[in-house]
């Protein structure tokens, strides 16, 4: 997967236009629609698009969205 | 001799979900009041480790897959031809997902439905027929959920086919009644098992937290929902069918 894609997978799970995305938003100052059901979707995401189990602790540790991207295990090329 | 009104020697239950959580629970408290079980899931090897904690003799393994729910009824007269007619069935096997809206998909929820509204339906048509339900009748226990009764956002998918559950066996109990068998569902509340440690990995400490603090009697125990399951089962729910039985610490109370 690139990045545009995971940002547009992104884009709508946070509610957010995709192309406004570049992954270098700070997750709870910059994205509104970052909260504790986004987190649930993010989670369901990396299962059904990279078959990863995340952790809700380790994605409370990111701050930017690049920084979910680097979870993801280089499954998302630059 | 000691009065047991949830006595069940003598009587044959299948079960599915019995790798694991309520499904093994329930094989074995079921055991202990005397039932002799057939034990399916998808994993043999749980199921083998699920018979070596049965009481009694005269239980076997019958690995399934449910998702393959047109065959599910030739399957089950198979293994009544083997092994004699049955007296129970329990379908605790389910398939729980967090999928809130943004991440819904038709497949997510139509694997869904399969598992736990599908499969049910199926595993009633095989036991129903001449030769697999006991002359004498029989009951079935469908595991539905508080989820099927209230909402909590994320779980649409998993509500829907519990909810579903509740509203169908209304309509078998009634289509049934006349053969004796009695269709109900027990519905639990959180509780400790495999899968609810799925569950809580896919939560934040807060969330769970929160999930917590709505059972006011706490979370529940497998040991909690089998016994409800034995209860309905055995001659002490001889005049219930069509209902849902809600164990849940309290949980709907609110």
């Amino acid at each position: 997967m690139t990045k545009r894609e995971f940002l547009n997978l992104f884009a709508e799970i946070v509610e957010e236009e995709p192309t406004s995305l570049t992954g270098s938003e700070k997750l709870r100052e910059q994205i509104a629609g970052w909260n504790s059901l986004a987190v649930v979707s993010f989670i369901a995401m990396a299962d059904e698009h990279f078959e990863l189990t995340l952790s809700p602790k380790a994605i409370a540790g990111c701050k930017t969205v690049n920084d979910l991207i680097t979870l993801l295990d280089r499954k998302v090329a630059d | 001799m000691t009065l047991n009104p949830m006595d069940l020697t003598g009587r044959r239950v299948l079960i599915t979900g019995a790798s694991s959580g309520i499904g093994r629970e329930t094989a074995v408290l079921l055991s202990r009041l005397g039932a002799t079980l057939v034990l399916v899931a998808r994993r043999a090897d749980g199921l083998a480790a699920t018979e070596r904690m049965l009481e009694g003799t005269g239980h076997r393994v019958a690995p399934y897959d449910l998702t393959a729910t047109a065959e599910i009824p030739v399957w089950i007269k198979q293994i009544a031809a083997e092994g004699g007619p049955l007296h129970g069935l329990v379908h605790s096997a389910g398939l729980h997902m967090m999928r809130p809206l943004q991440v819904m998909t038709q497949e997510a929820l139509e694997s869904t439905m399969r598992i736990n509204l599908g499969a049910a339906i199926a595993l009633l048509r095989g036991f129903r027929q001449k030769n697999v339900v006991h002359r004498q009748g029989g009951s079935v226990v469908f595991l539905s959920s508080v989820m099927g009764l209230v909402g909590q956002p994320g779980v649409a998918a998993y509500a829907a086919s519990k909810g579903a559950l509740v509203a169908a066996c209304r309509a078998l109990a009634l289509e049934e009644a006349r053969e004796r068998i009695r269709v109900n569902c027990v519905a639990p509340g959180q509780i400790h098992s495999e899968m609810a440690d799925q569950q809580q990995q896919s939560l934040t400490p807060e969330q769970w937290a929160a999930v917590e603090a709505l059972h006011p009697l706490g979370l529940g125990t497998p040991a909690d929902v089998a016994s409800a399951i034995a209860f309905l089962l055995a001659d002490t729910g001889r005049w219930i069918t069509g209902t849902t039985l809600v164990v849940d610490g309290g949980y709907t109370a609110h």
